[in-house]
């Protein structure tokens, strides 16, 4: 299977239309006798960015190990691709991209080097040349690896894992550590990366870059998934009352200002925040600055940020 | 592209990393030159009034040294060099990488054996011209078929016992006063510094069960300007090959790819993460 058919898999929201890459029933896991993972189910449909989150020792990094087959389990049933990665094959492999949380590489290899030769171990590699320039590395060929910066390093890395042009890829925390361009650059390649057809597990401690590039969040606690929507629905986010801010208008006092039925409206420095807010707090609240022709500085009307609703989720364990 | 051609690649890249790493070439070939300046010039001239290991004699000392330092430099690169540097790697994720594509073990392990035999190989012809040419050792062309045979066969038997050596260290820092302690051990043993008329039981039976002695034999034979025929030592090169076929099979069943902090895990032991990739 190559990038250019799996574009033409139909990307439909229902679901209906599309075969799962990756299934995970029922997994369980311990190390030592402690349970790590209590029953783990989860789908990624194919050319889906599938995002995992969780706090740390929730069972995400046991979990991705299982599926890119390093680990074996204790019990559930799992496919990856068709295949269990309890016993993976050479032919399997060559279908699976890994980009893992650490980064070390030969460093006396060039970067063209060292995606050249990891080229040659796949049936129908992705051109060199055109690896390098999808991670932006097209000009640091010749460069040995022991001589790029973290960034370029994880972009490089990146590039040996795309070569074989896979149709499942696994980034493991892709981002940490990276300056806030750095970042860009990356979620600009594997934003490239879904549009050629890609289907991403990524692991990740940023809802920020959850949210930027995932189809689909699932969060993780204590070996269990709590949560598995997309970015915007996560939790009941869009169902979700809001927080209303805004400055109080000079000349006026708080007891002046409209009756809110249930929320509570609390002045923050000169701010005035309304929480929960509902859709007809909102209304009487424009109705009221309409009437008394004031403007509203500064008004904000916001859902959970997907942060807030991950804490929310997770017991306010990071 | 054929599994063949895969190893072969292998081997170039390995090369190519190995002879930009001046460090690595100088342990390999460097230290092994110094040994013979250092020894030969100080007790190379002396003839032996024994006969050494069945040796046909008269033979002088700095013939054996040579010997000795040339299984030294073999034992270094495919062995010593090869363990540590793969248990680095093994420790900082570079070969869990490796395992996460489709490269089949064996043609990683011949890419490391190929690198050996020919840093083997770069051993013996420095050590061959500096003794010709400073200390005026002979080189009997006869015997250079059989010490390239024997080169070829110790460079890839210890480079295979080099991957199964990793295996007894979890801790990359671990993997040096090991190597260092084991092989220096060894070369004692079996009379790469010092030449011994009548040898003690114990060494005796170290040497013949260990592989080292093995070497230096079948590299001396070829060297000895009194030897006739063609100078291969066959019952030594087959022990030689026995080592390195017990520890390819070991290395192809229990290779480590992974970091030995995800071994407490229980599960690592995972098909994935030990011995060969099924096809």
């Amino acid at each position: 299977m190559t990038a250019a058919s799996a574009v033409d898999v139909v990307r439909d929201p229902t679901g209906v239309e599309r075969d799962a890459v990756v299934s995970v029933r029922g997994l369980t896991m311990g190390y030592g006798g402690t349970p790590v993972l209590a029953g783990v189910d989860l789908d990624v449909q194919r050319g889906e960015v599938c995002a995992l989150v969780g706090p740390n020792g929730a069972g995400k990094s046991t979990t991705v190990e299982i599926l890119e087959g390093y680990r074996s389990r204790h019990g559930g049933d799992v496919t990856v691709l068709g295949v269990d990665p309890q016993h993976p094959t050479r032919a399997w492999r060559s279908r699976i991209g890994i980009v893992l949380q650490t980064c070390d590489m030969p460093p006396d290899l060039t970067a063209g080097e060292l995606v050249e030769r990891f080229a040659g171990f796949y049936p129908h590699p992705r051109p060199v040349d055109e690896t390098l320039g999808l991670v932006g590395l097209q000009d640091r060929g010749a460069s040995r690896a022991g001589t790029l910066s973290g960034g370029q390093r994880r972009r490089l890395d990146m590039a040996m894992a795309l070569v074989g042009d896979p149709e499942l890829l696994f980034l493991d925390e892709p981002t940490t550590g990276f300056d806030p361009s750095a970042r860009q650059q990356a979620w600009s390649v594997i934003a490239r990366l879904r549009e050629l057809g890609t289907t991403i597990l990524l692991t990740t401690h940023s809802m920020e870059e959850a949210e930027a590039l995932a189809d689909r969040v699932v969060v993780l606690v204590a070996g269990r998934v709590v949560a598995d929507a997309t970015p915007a629905t996560l939790g009941g986010r869009e169902q979700a009352d809001a927080v209303v801010r805004f400055r109080l208008p000079s000349g006026t006092s708080v007891t002046e200002l409209p009756a809110f039925d249930l929320a509570q409206a609390v002045i923050d420095r000169d701010h005035v925040v309304v929480t929960p807010a509902g859709q007809d707090d909102v209304r009487r609240l424009l109705d009221w600055a309409h009437d008394r022709h004031v403007t509203l500085v500064g008004l904000t009307v916001q859902r959970p940020t997907l942060e807030e609703t991950y804490l929310a989720l997770t017991g306010g364990v990071r | 592209m054929s599994d063949i051609g895969l190893a072969r690649r292998e081997f170039l890249y390995e090369r190519r990393a190995f002879t930009r790493d001046p460090q690595a070439v100088f342990f390999a070939v460097g230290l092994p030159l110094l040994y013979v300046v250092i020894f030969v010039s100080l007790f190379g001239n002396q003839t032996l009034d024994f006969v050494y290991d069945g040796q046909p004699g008269p033979l002088k000392a700095k013939t054996v040294m040579l010997a000795g330092f040339m299984a030294i430099g073999i034992v270094s690169a495919a062995f010593y060099n090869l363990s540590v540097a793969l248990v680095q790697d093994r420790e900082s994720g570079v070969l869990k990488r490796f395992r996460g594509t489709p490269l089949p073990t064996w043609a990683f392990i011949a890419g490391h054996v190929g690198t050996a035999v020919m840093t083997g190989g770069l051993v013996a012809v420095a050590l061959l011209v500096l003794g010709r040419l400073a200390y005026s050792i002979p080189v009997p062309i006869a015997g250079l078929p059989a010490l390239a045979l024997a080169l070829v066969v110790a460079s890839a038997a210890f480079c295979c016992l080099g991957f199964a050596f990793t295996l007894v260290v979890r801790k990359a820092g671990a993997i040096t006063p090991l190597g260092t302690g084991v092989t220096l051990a060894l070369y004692f043993l079996s009379g790469n510094f010092f030449l011994v008329e009548n040898p003690p039981l114990v060494l005796r039976l170290v040497g013949t069960f260990f592989p080292v002695k093995h070497l230096n034999r079948a590299l001396l034979t070829p060297l000895n300007p009194n030897a006739h025929g063609l100078r291969i030592e066959g019952l030594d090169l087959a022990v030689l090959a026995l080592w390195g076929v017990g520890g390819l099979l070991v290395a192809l069943r229990f290779f480590r790819w992974t970091p030995s902090s995800e071994m407490s895990h229980r599960g690592a032991d995972a098909e994935g993460a030990r011995g060969a990739v099924p096809e």
